[in-house]
């Protein structure tokens, strides 16, 4: 049975009011003339109001916020800097939203894992977040510190020629200590002089040919005393030996040719010529004091060209698109035999 | 006037004996040129090749080729300037190769010799090792032998080529 305002009994009705406190003096008259005692309603219904109010909603929220402040609070501001830095990634980070729409100016790895955790948005990888800052994209660090640690050791002597800037190489190494070796250019003479205890005026030859860019000093004194004679080939001496042994001799490459400048030679390979000029200023001293003999030297030329240069010629053939040229211009002249290169130009004219 | 004399004396003693071994060493270090056959042969035949850059870039003319001078003439070059001499000893049958300027190969091979006379072999290759001339020829002792020709800059190479022993 459902109950209906309009359904009700007077006496219920009166009862009601009387409950809260609505009924009139006469409404209450009628209730205790109706039997029922009017004081006897009255709280009951404050009781059933109170018992029925819902109880007041808690402020989660603000409990939530009032933790994550006091956690908050434990971090470093600049530890978190560092770590921004660290995991900026491209994508957007909807942690730093959420932190700035909720007034938290700081997104420690506590907040951030808390906010991500209840937004439910996966945890980036930091490692490929600080790798990607480092570009180095899909490599693990540790694969590379690993190999970077088992690399070979280096070896000594790698490192002392990189640490002093030469390199693996012959040629470098020798060019840079003969550079580093090589003093400034020091004249003999003088102390040989000196030492002789010999004049000014063969004091000069000694030192023009002492100063004379080439090795061989020898030849410079033997010319300027008019002896001629004497042997001028560096390569005989430096192939001599090998010659001795084996017949088949290969000559290499001769060296390039030098201003006078630069082809002097360092202090080192000129002080091992210091006996020997030694003993040459002397024998020049004594030849120059009594005349010098005639030896039928020819001036200053060292080619010693034969007075008959017969040539017969047996045999001769050339290569692809060269012709070849003999003649002699007088009967004991020597033979020249011209090879002309041919070219689409039709070659060099004689 | 005794001391006088010893002055002069003693100084004329010691240039004749530093001249006197001096000459001799000269002598037995080569025959002179044009040396008669009867000079006793050795056992190995001394080749020397000169390298000559002849060009018309400048007139000079190396004092040290002053005796082919005459014969370098016929070459119609204004300067001659002498780059590389080398040398090498080889015995019958042996052969001496002695790079040149530009890459170039000159080979000589002794094939025989006597007392008057010096039989060789002469191969000059190219830059790619391509044949240029060779040549069997027999030159009295001491005798040079010219190959010119190889384009060198502005100008050529000319070769003066020896047997001396």
């Amino acid at each position: 049975m459902t109950l209906d305002a309009r359904q009700l009994q007077r006496l219920q009705l009166l009862e009601l009011r009387a409950c809260d406190g609505l009924a009139t003096p006469a409404e209450l008259e009628e209730l205790l003339a109706a039997g029922v005692d009017p004081e006897a309603l009255v709280g009951v219904g404050d009781a059933v109001r109170s018992a029925l109010r819902p109880v007041a909603t808690p402020d989660i929220a603000a409990s939530v916020m009032a933790q994550l402040r006091a956690e908050d609070a434990l971090v470093d501001a600049d530890v978190g800097d560092a770590l921004r830095d660290a995991l900026s990634a491209p994508a957007p980070d909807v942690s730093d939203a959420v932190i700035a729409g909720t007034d938290l100016r700081d997104d420690s790895d506590v907040v951030a894992h808390a906010l991500r955790d209840a937004l439910r948005v996966p945890s980036p990888d930091l490692a490929d977040a600080v790798m990607a800052q480092l570009g180095v994209g899909g490599a693990s660090l540790g694969g590379l510190l690993r190999d970077a640690l088992a690399a070979p050791a280096p070896e000594l002597a790698d490192a002392v020629l990189a640490d002093a800037g030469l390199r693996d190489d012959s040629v470098a190494v020798g060019g840079l200590l003969r550079d580093a070796l090589a003093a400034p250019d020091i004249d003999l003479a003088d102390d040989i002089m000196a030492a002789l205890d010999l004049g000014a005026d063969t004091g000069d030859l000694l030192r023009e040919s002492l100063a004379a860019p080439q090795v061989d000093v020898a030849d410079d004194v033997m010319a300027a005393l008019g002896l001629a004679d004497a042997p001028s080939s560096t390569a005989e001496d430096t192939f001599a030996g090998a010659a001795e042994a084996d017949d088949d001799v290969v000559v290499p490459l001769a060296r390039p040719v030098l201003p006078a400048a630069t082809a002097t030679p360092p202090l080192r390979r000129r002080a091992r010529w210091g006996l020997p000029v030694a003993g040459l200023a002397a024998a020049a001293v004594a030849l120059i004091m009594v005349g010098v003999p005639d030896l039928g030297g020819n001036d200053t030329s060292d080619f010693e060209l034969a007075a008959i240069n017969d040539v017969q010629i047996e045999d001769l053939s050339t290569g692809d698109d060269v012709m070849v040229q003999v003649y002699q211009s007088d009967e004991h002249a020597p033979t020249i035999i011209f090879i002309d290169e041919l070219e689409p130009e039709g070659g060099m004219p004689l | 006037m005794t001391r006088r004399l010893l002055s002069i004396m003693v100084p004329l003693f010691l240039a004749l004996g530093v001249a006197a071994p001096t000459d001799a060493a000269a002598q037995q270090r080569r025959p002179p040129a044009g040396a008669p056959a009867e000079q006793p042969v050795k056992a190995k035949v001394e080749l020397q090749i000169r390298v000559v850059y002849a060009t018309d870039a400048h007139s000079k003319k190396d004092p040290r080729l002053a005796s082919l001078t005459r014969y370098l003439g016929h070459l119609r070059f204004t300067g001659y300037e002498l780059l590389d001499t080398q040398t090498s000893q080889v015995g019958l049958g042996g052969k001496a190769t002695f790079a040149v300027e530009g890459g170039r190969k000159v080979t000589v091979e002794l094939l025989g010799r006597d007392e008057s006379r010096a039989r060789v072999r002469v191969q000059v290759a190219g830059s790619s090792g391509n044949k240029l001339l060779d040549t069997t020829m027999s030159v009295n002792r001491n005798a040079t032998v010219i190959v010119a020709g190889p384009k060198h800059e502005q100008g050529i190479l000319v070769l003066p080529l020896t047997a001396r022993y």
